[in-house]
């Protein structure tokens, strides 16, 4: 091996060290349909999901319509803020991976779950 | 070339791309227990009650089914004023930047830092601060018919 294959062999071996590893974003529709199997339309309430979940990210209709940003890690359901951060402010780059997917669940006036979905999240 | 000066070369080439690996080691994040020890440390269950709760975190960001659930949604930073321009962008390239300005952040919080109540009625004046936020949580609160604590969950929102 010659003096400037190992030179590049070394600055090549150095770079790797500092790079993060770029990975394609998962599909995570299928892992959080299960995850939130825990909620049946008609038969949850509201105090029940609140419990699950904790607090949700927005709300509509006076709280008739409450809705989760969520993602999964593993099995694990978690909550992700809908608040940007992360990225270089100045630029809009919030990347489209990280915004994961909204859960909406409807109530109805006995503050039970009429239905829920998962959409994906838009802002 | 000698291997003497071959590894001469390969160490110059190699230290300063380990200089940037190895820069100052960034402080573990304000935990949970902390949070809850310096700034809530007075909610407990069958104890307090409602007006408690709001005379120390002010107006939830959702109340349900009459009050009975109150829901705060609160982030933890270092101040709690709405930062200028200037202030807002030099704190986050310090903060992206600097490990030790990060650290040096990390414990200005963790000593005197604020937890913010954000809901729809400031979120608009408070964006700059929400932006720098060190950490975002979730404290959910259920009262019983005489509006006593009954039972409530603390979470860490994670990031997006």
């Amino acid at each position: 091996m010659s003096t400037s294959h190992i030179v590049v062999l070394a600055t090549l071996l150095g770079f790797a060290g500092c790079c993060s590893k770029a990975s394609s974003p998962p599909d995570m529709t299928g892992p959080l349909t299960h995850a939130t199997t825990f909620i049946q339309d008609g038969q949850s309430t509201r105090e029940q999901v609140l419990l699950k979940l904790g607090i949700p990210s927005r709300q509509f209709e006076a709280g008739r319509i409450l809705a989760w940003r969520v993602r999964t890690e593993g099995a694990e359901l978690v909550m992700v803020s809908d608040y940007p951060a992360g990225d270089d402010p100045r630029y809009n780059t919030w990347p489209a991976s990280s915004r994961g997917f909204d859960l909406i669940v409807v109530f109805d006036t006995h503050d039970l779950v009429q239905t829920h979905n998962l959409v994906p999240a838009r802002r | 070339m000698p291997i003497s000066r071959t590894l001469h070369l390969l160490v110059l080439i190699i230290s300063p791309l380990s200089a940037g690996c190895a820069f100052t080691t960034i402080s573990p994040p304000v935990s949970d227990d902390h949070v809850r020890q310096r700034w809530l440390s007075s909610i407990a269950d069958g104890r307090t009650t409602r007006e408690d709760v709001q005379q120390l975190l002010g107006e939830p960001a959702f109340r349900f089914s009459n009050d009975r659930i109150l829901a705060y949604r609160l982030i933890l930073s270092d101040r709690n004023t709405e930062p200028s321009n200037d202030e807002y962008l030099k704190e986050w390239d310090n903060d992206h930047l600097r490990n030790e300005a990060i650290n040096a952040r990390i414990k200005r919080i963790s000593e005197g830092g604020a937890l913010l109540s954000i809901r729809d009625a400031n979120e608009g004046t408070v964006r700059k601060l929400i932006l720098l936020r060190h950490a975002e949580f979730g404290l959910l609160l259920f009262f019983d018919g005489d509006g006593v604590l009954s039972q409530h969950t603390f979470s860490r929102i994670r990031g997006g």
